[in-house]
């Protein structure tokens, strides 16, 4: 196909875009000095952004899961811990080693801010009967004193094994592991610790890299390491990531862009964009989060195309022989309407996030919606300014020039849609629309995995410790109940400590629970013991003031793990169920189990009953983000569609040109749910990206085949031409954004990996509906109307 | 010239009399020991914790006799009388003076009709969920700490030693503080505030002590107030009906004699 151009009668001559080009080339150095001097104040920005990666970071304020934690706080003090775990593989238990654990609690006490208690197997209290003395009983520190020789150590540990208190919680099951807790106070307000977790984390970090401890090698684990670890490797990542994504397209722009220029312009206005963009987010207050570590990339790929359209243009009248100047100004006369259109609709498409009440989805939203508009702007300032220095004359491309040639590769792939669309519109329509269909099918039994733990790959340390805490522990999540009776010492109520009981019961016999802890299985402890370790006696007290007083007991003797269990006034109180990572379908199918039993032991609603906890949270996440998704979706589409029928003044062509945008959603994302692929937080929070990219395609695809069409009065031809001119920068911009994305695929967050696989496929079909599907649909539908009398109809038919 | 060595002499003996005065952190604390010389005491206490908007009101009565040579060991008798569910229930110890011994102490639960020895039993656990732990209430010997004066200063008016008190190394491991600093009045031995420090050498409580009387001719803190800035919460100790030398029976601090 050959430079389309030359039929086109200057551009867009004399318009806003040209007069606004003309002023930028001529006054260029003072409008560079302005973008520096923007950027520079963004740059001084930059510094206020702080990185949020709390578990709350995805509910707005008042959400009732945070509502439910803070209940939780209030009543039982922070939930949060640190978990270190010793295998006996990696930490023989010798004597040695256990007299460093021993002395490791200690020094865990001295240094780690916010330490409340730090408990181990040594340390931990137990209330026993006496052996052969009715009278009696002990309270004393299991390992009181650590046995010297590795028999007398292994015959102690068997011993723990029969303690359920022990089991699963200091000592694993099969006896080989030894944990070891330490307990958080409340974190401080943020003017006094901007971030807590950190702070313990690099003081637990700080002791174990002690020389007295060497010999100890703790798996690390809980919220405050997790979290430590896990924005470390997300920075990490962003800039390696960042870094690949911008050398990848270096090299493709060298090729695709012609030259030097044709690399640094498009890249340096997709990084300063990035730089405004986070300026901003800090100047607001804002924060960034787990999933802004993909902003930096989703503006690449938005962005990009504006510059890419841009020289694309400026070449091809370069290739029709005008001069620098006046092909920047035709060039820039003839895009910069519809760059402008399509950062709009991006950046409006991006805006329906607002709707939803996922918070990093609005915060994205309005990131993202910022970064479009900043590309946008930057385009067209910086391109004409960098491309008007050098000669007069730059040197046309010698294949293109000459009309006789086929052109190059690219000219002659679009050769090949136009006459494969010509031919065969039917088969096409069939073919898409069976996909479409289908895929849209797949679309609506789409399933979200929201537990973020399995986001990491199993080759990193972060996701090893979790894994092994599943194997060994099985206590890596946690589903509570807070009981509220209402009433101060409600709970010592004998009935509803029955009920209790029976319900942790019920919840340790399901298969998904590890363990189930509630203040009723001290109760039994100490009764027991209290009767001379007579197994009879481990049940419940039956009187109110037997139960008072047992609690009272222990209140006088145990200490703070009370508070862990009861609340103050005990008016309310906890169950604690502790399991493996469990997918969202299995969590749910546990909270449901746990909701029915409430309902019949609990009938008459005397008791409130709260459920929070870590599997709760991906549980209300799930649900959020799937809604969430869903509406940000369906509210793009609405505001797009509505965009695109106003632009094309064409209720008809607006409905077609929005089919193109939707099937690579379905072909993508239907497809993973027809084959039971679970979409993750990650990759389900950036569907949206790929109605962007694909909207700018359709833009520039419909915007340009409606003037081809009225100017030519032929839709073969107004095709013909459209793939000519816009078609060159469309499989570009695609090309660029596939291979580009693909650095993704070198993530080790897996939901970054499987974006990189998503979004390739994804613009792959983008560009495929636009120049195929769209394309046949037109051929077929004329949803201009009948072709008009023409120089081009005529020629036709002449043929 | 003699007159001038004499007048010497009298300037140094004066300033080293001076310097005498001055007495040590241990000298203190022993001083501070000395104030309660009973052989016996009853008294009522009430104790309310305070968390936030909630509130506990723990009401119990108690006995001590003195025994041993110097009078160092002691038995205690406390009967809970508020909450009602744990009326009568009660804690018998008896605690030595001698470091390597360890209390005895028993506890009867009228609900079961139950008494039970309890040995062993941490020091470092809250007393009944207040901002008191179990080693702020047992009587702690003066030299399981290493006392430091380490100057002066006036606690709501009133002239007060400042004394560092350092938990003998061999003791680390029972207790929660790294540290406590005393303010002791210098009229009364009575401690005026003492501010505990966490083992991270942050400050973790403090208790302001106040409603000092004269009863049966001792000097006694009548009015106790814990509190704990970091947990928002704070316990106020109050006692009444304090009398000394009453005394009492021994068969009083017997085990068999718990369950009344």
């Amino acid at each position: 196909m050959d430079n389309t151009h030359n039929n086109v009668p200057g551009g867009g001559q004399d318009n806003f875009w040209y007069r606004l080009t003309a002023n930028i080339i001529r006054f260029r150095w003072l409008w560079l000095i302005g973008v520096i001097g923007v950027t520079a104040i963004f740059f001084s920005q930059m510094s206020k952004v702080r990185f949020d990666n709390s578990s709350d970071i995805w509910f707005v304020e008042g959400h009732s899961a945070i509502k439910a934690k803070e209940r939780f706080d209030n009543a039982f003090g922070n939930a949060e811990f640190t978990l270190l775990m010793f295998t006996r593989e990696r930490t023989p238990f010798t004597a040695e080693n256990l007299e460093a654990m021993s002395s490791l609690t200690e020094r865990f006490m001295e240094t780690v801010p916010y330490a409340r208690k730090v408990t181990w197997l040594g340390n931990v209290e137990q209330i026993q009967g006496v052996e052969g003395r009715e009278q009696e009983v002990l309270i004393e520190d299991f390992l009181a004193v650590i046995p010297e020789t590795r028999a007398k150590i292994d015959k102690r540990l068997k011993e723990a094994l029969v303690e359920p208190e022990l089991v699963d919680n200091l000592i694993s099951r099969d006896g080989t592991v030894l944990t070891m807790l330490i307990e958080l106070d409340t974190y401080p307000g943020e003017e006094e610790d901007s971030n807590p977790r950190y702070t313990v984390a690099e003081a637990v970090n700080a002791v174990l890299a002690e020389e007295a401890y060497s010999g100890l090698k703790p798996y690390v684990a809980g919220s405050p390491h997790f979290s430590y670890e896990y924005d470390a490797l997300a920075k990490q990542q962003t800039s390696k990531l960042f870094m690949l994504i911008i050398f990848v397209m270096a090299v493709l722009l060298l090729w695709l862009a012609r030259g030097p220029r044709g690399i640094v312009v498009p890249l340096l206005i997709t990084i300063i964009a990035v730089f405004w963009t986070i300026g901003t987010i800090g100047a607001i207050g804002f924060t960034m989060n787990l999933l802004s570590i993909a902003l930096p990339t989703m503006l690449i790929c938005v962005g990009i195309g504006d510059s890419m359209h841009g020289i694309t243009a400026f070449h091809d009248y370069v290739d029709r022989g005008e001069s620098r100047i006046d092909a920047l100004k035709k060039a820039f006369g003839e895009v910069g309407g519809p760059i402008m259109l399509t950062s709009l609709t991006t950046a409006a498409g991006f805006l329906a996030y607002l709707t939803t009440f996922v918070k990093p989805y609005r915060e994205m939203g309005v990131y993202i919606a910022c970064g479009v508009f900043y590309a946008f702007v930057l385009t067209v300032i910086l391109t004409p300014i960098l491309y008007s220095f050098g000669k007069k004359y730059p040197k046309p491309n010698r294949k293109r020039n000459n009309k006789e040639s086929a052109g190059d590769f690219f000219d002659r792939w679009l050769q090949l849609v136009y006459r494969v669309v010509v031919k065969h519109p039917r088969t096409i329509i069939v073919f898409f629309s069976t996909i479409l269909i289908v895929t849209f099918w797949g679309f609506t039994n789409i399933k979200v995995e929201s537990n973020t733990a399995k986001l990491v790959f199993k080759n990193q340390p972060l996701r090893q410790t979790m894994d092994i805490i599943d194997e060994r522990l099985g206590t890596n999540f946690s589903l509570e109940y807070l009981l509220n009776t209402g009433e101060e010492s409600g709970i010592k109520d004998p009935e509803f400590m029955g009920k209790l009981d029976k319900l942790m019961v019920m919840a340790e016999e399901h298969p998904l629970v590890t363990k189930a802890t509630s203040v009723t299985t001290v109760l039994k402890k100490i009764r027991r013991a209290l009767n001379g370790n007579d197994p009879d006696f481990y049940a419940l007290p039956e009187s109110r003031d037997a139960l008072a007083q047992y609690l009272f007991l222990y209140e006088s003797s145990g200490g703070n793990t009370l508070d862990m269990l009861v609340g103050f006034t005990y008016d309310q109180a906890r169950l604690s169920l502790k399991m493996k990572s469990l997918d969202t379908h299995d969590a749910r199918k546990l909270s449901d189990f746990m909701h029915a039993n409430i309902d019949t032991l609990f009938t008459d609603g005397e008791v409130e009953i709260i459920e929070a906890g870590g599997m709760r949270n991906y549980l209300a996440l799930n649900d959020i983000l799937f809604e969430g998704q869903r509406n940000s979706f369906i509210a793009a589409l609405s505001v797009i569609t509505l965009v695109m029928i106003i632009v094309l003044r064409s209720f008809k062509l607006g409905l077609i040109s929005m089919i193109p945008n939707v099937l690579p959603v379905f072909a993508t994302m239907g497809f993973m749910g027809l084959f039971g692929f679970y979409l993750d937080v990650i990759t389900i929070s950036f569907a949206a990206v790929i109605i962007g990219v694909a909207v700018d395609d359709s833009i520039h695809f419909f915007t340009r085949f409606k003037s081809e069409f009225s100017r030519t009065g032929s839709y073969e031809n107004a095709l013909k031409n459209t793939l000519g001119s816009v078609g060159r920068p469309l499989t570009f911009t695609t090309m660029i954004l596939v291979i580009g994305n693909g650095v993704f695929l070198f993530s080790y967050l897996l939901g970054f990996f499987k974006l990189g696989l998503l979004f390739g496929v994804a613009f792959t079909w983008a560009l495929m509906a636009d120049f195929f599907f769209a394309s046949a649909l037109i051929m077929i539908l004329k949803p201009l109307g009948p072709e008009l009398p023409g120089p081009a109809s005529i020629e036709k038919e002449n043929k | 010239m003699i007159r001038m060595t004499v007048s010497l002499i009298c300037l140094i003996l004066l300033s080293a009399g001076i310097g005498y005065a001055e007495p040590t952190g241990r000298d203190i604390m022993v001083k501070v020991d000395e104030v309660d010389n009973s052989r016996d005491a009853v008294m009522s206490s009430m104790m309310v914790i305070e968390r936030g908007n909630s509130k506990l009101v723990r009401r119990m009565e108690s006995r001590t006799k003195q025994y041993g040579e110097s009078l160092k060991d002691e038995r205690t008798l406390i009967r809970f009388v508020e909450p009602a569910d744990v009326h009568d229930t009660a804690y018998l110890t008896w605690s030595y003076d001698d470091p390597e011994r360890e209390d005895d102490m028993w506890v009867y639960l009228p609900a079961e009709s139950l008494v039970r020895r309890i040995s062993g039993g941490g020091k470092k656990g809250a007393f009944m969920r207040s901002d008191l732990a179990n080693e702020d209430i047992e009587d702690r010997a003066v030299d399981d700490d290493e006392h430091t004066l380490t100057g002066e200063e006036e606690v709501s008016g009133v002239a007060c030693y400042v004394v560092e008190s350092v938990p003998r190394p061999e003791l680390k491991k029972d207790t929660n503080y790294s540290k406590r600093v005393q303010f002791i009045r210098k009229d009364l031995y009575l401690p005026a505030r003492i501010d505990y420090y966490n083992k991270r050498g942050k400050l973790l409580k403090t208790a302001t002590f106040g409603g000092y009387k004269q009863i049966d001719g001792i000097w006694t803190v009548t009015r106790f107030l814990y509190e704990t800035p970091r947990r928002k919460t704070r316990t106020l100790l109050q006692r009444s009906n304090i009398s000394y030398n009453q005394g009492l029976g021994d068969a009083l601090f017997l085990q068999n004699n718990l369950m009344r």
